[in-house]
């Protein structure tokens, strides 16, 4: 379950001369790759569209910070960060409970019709999202949910869970057996054998887990421009099309609210990028 | 753990999922087939599907999927694959490369759209044009290349890792060229990877929505169906139309996941084996 990404992480191997002499090559596909962040960065801070497009690749003459505080003015980004926290941490959370239940009841070998399950929610993980979408909405309609956070958060929740179940049982399936029969004879009930002991040792596929519904909800779109109509309820990628709809005009504005969005994801990525590449890989290739 | 023990800890998740995508996913073939009308069911059968295979929209939809696919087979698997062959050594600088390059993955598609759209919006861009007629696939799917790279690199990066030692060593005593070593060594090892990356790349392409709606908001050449159907419901007042579109959509993407996992392990298996 887990992806290797090196041979041997421990220690670096040693540049070759064949490596050096790519380097130079290297380096330019690097700094090619990161043009467009550095561009919405620097273009972020710049005084006017003109500066932005005409010297593309110098630091701004004066740092126009003021471009945040209207993009959070104007363009309501301070309202859309909070739903995009809630709805983040709510879907989290529904996501690792739910599917560790799931998870742990599926990685038994014995639970009736496992292959059929695990089928099925398969089969529900590679549904394109439009498959659900406009009975979705008269589902949640029904509930009187439509056009809240909590529409976004339990679509949320049902889409990340079979990556989670799969990846879940998975883990729970490599356990030894004899944990639970030891846990048993010592008079151990199911549950509490679960929440005391399995659980705690799940803790790097629920790790995975984390990383993938974090960085999938909150860069999710399309659920969250059609679930959610309410202008003070939308997260932050949803908005942010609103907010260019209304002030197409003014770049350096429209770039802070697309930092303010990326800078969360960039900062977790540069403190966990281990984690996050092999979670988002693990997510989408599972088993 | 008994039976009632069991179904308690699996229930609870199943009834979310079935409730939020089995059910609204059920419902939608559903309604491609009824209409509701004045409180009575009204059966149209096949009418929808056989007006959307004659509906010239859908069509250049379906094929702009398509070509989307085979170009990011391209840019994005590929790519990956280069990378990943480039950056395979563990040396330091590579680590640090491998950081860079998957680094786009982890932004907002709504992001890299309005990002890349204002870097070639027309006039006053650093590339003006090149969303225009003619170009936009070709363009969009650069873009994605930029994005997803990386994620394919990592997925190679895993097989790489798994080739034993041994095999790499005898290539390199038996004199092997670096292509032959790829070609005749690595590639053969890695055809499970290359599977799953295939699959990946295939039904990305065809559920892709954000980079397409965000960039060609009334551009006919940039319209697939995962947008198309989505026009149909919301702005041009056509649920049943669009639910049929919908059911279409999950149809191709369902059985060529289906078909192609079956397809690619049969004849990969059969080509190496042959060798």
């Amino acid at each position: 379950m887990e992806v290797a990404m090196t041979r041997s992480s421990a220690t670096a191997a040693r540049a070759t001369l064949g490596d050096r002499l790519m380097r130079p090559l290297w380096i330019l596909g690097a700094l090619a790759c990161l043009f467009p962040v550095a561009w919405m960065f620097l273009g972020s801070v710049k005084k006017t569209n003109q500066e932005l497009y005409d010297h593309p690749f110098s630091l701004p003459q004066s740092w126009a910070w003021e471009n945040y505080a209207q993009a959070v003015r104007e363009g309501r980004m301070g309202d859309y960060l909070v739903n995009s926290l809630l709805v983040v941490a709510l879907s989290v959370v529904g996501t690792v409970v739910l599917g560790a239940w799931s998870g742990y009841a599926l990685g038994k070998r014995d639970f009736p019709w496992r292959a059929t399950w695990l089928g099925v929610i398969f089969l529900g993980s590679i549904l394109p999202v439009q498959a659900t979408l406009f009975p979705l909405i008269r589902i949640l309609q029904t509930l009187g949910l439509h056009d809240s956070l909590w529409a976004l958060i339990l679509a949320y929740i049902a889409q990340s869970l079979p990556p989670a179940i799969w990846l879940l049982a998975a883990y729970f399936q490599s356990i030894p057996r004899d944990l639970e029969e030891a846990a048993r004879i010592d008079g151990a009930s199911a549950w509490r054998f679960y929440t005391s002991i399995l659980f705690p040792i799940a803790k790097p596929a629920i790790a995975t887990v984390v990383v993938i519904t974090c960085l999938n909800t909150w860069n999710e779109f399309l659920l969250a421009m059609l679930l959610v109509l309410d202008p003070m309820k939308k997260t932050l990628p949803a908005g942010m099309i609103a907010f260019e709809a209304a002030h197409s005009t003014f770049y350096p504005a429209l770039l802070a609210g697309l930092t303010l969005i990326s800078v969360p994801t960039l900062m977790v990525y540069a403190l966990f990028n281990r984690q996050v590449m092999r979670g988002m890989v693990a997510g989408a290739v599972k088993s | 753990m008994s039976r009632r023990g069991q179904a308690l800890f699996f229930a609870p998740g199943m009834l979310v999922f079935a409730l939020f995508v089995l059910l609204p996913a059920t419902q939608t073939w559903v309604d491609s087939v009824v209409v509701w009308k004045q409180g009575r069911a009204e059966w149209l059968g096949l009418g929808l599907y056989k007006m959307a295979l004659a509906d010239g929209r859908f069509q250049r939809a379906l094929g702009s999927n398509l070509v989307y696919f085979l170009w990011t087979l391209l840019f994005e698997v590929v790519a990956g694959l280069m990378l990943a062959l480039g950056l395979e050594r563990n040396t330091r600088w590579n680590q640090w490369l491998r950081v860079i390059f998957f680094a786009p993955a982890v932004l907002s598609m709504v992001v890299v759209g309005l990002v890349f759209g204002f870097l070639f919006k027309d006039g006053v861009g650093l590339l003006p044009g090149w969303l225009n007629e003619g170009n936009a696939l070709l363009t969009v799917s650069l873009i994605s290349g930029w994005a997803s790279a990386g994620f394919f690199m990592v997925i190679f990066l895993g097989g790489l890792a798994g080739i034993p030692e041994d095999v790499l060593e005898a290539a390199r005593l038996d004199g092997a060229s670096a292509w032959q070593t790829f070609w005749f060594v690595k590639l053969p090892l890695l055809r499970e990877v290359v599977y799953v990356a295939l699959l990946v790349c295939f039904t990305g392409a065809f559920k892709a929505f954000d980079l397409f709606w965000v960039l060609f908001r009334n551009q006919e050449e940039g319209t697939i169906v995962g947008t198309l159907l989505v026009r149909e419901f919301f702005q041009y007042g056509h649920p049943a139309y669009g639910s049929a579109l919908s059911a279409i959509l999950a149809a191709v993407v369902t059985a060529g996941t289906i078909l192609g996992m079956k397809a690619l392990r049969w004849g990969l298996d059969r080509s190496w084996r042959s060798r």
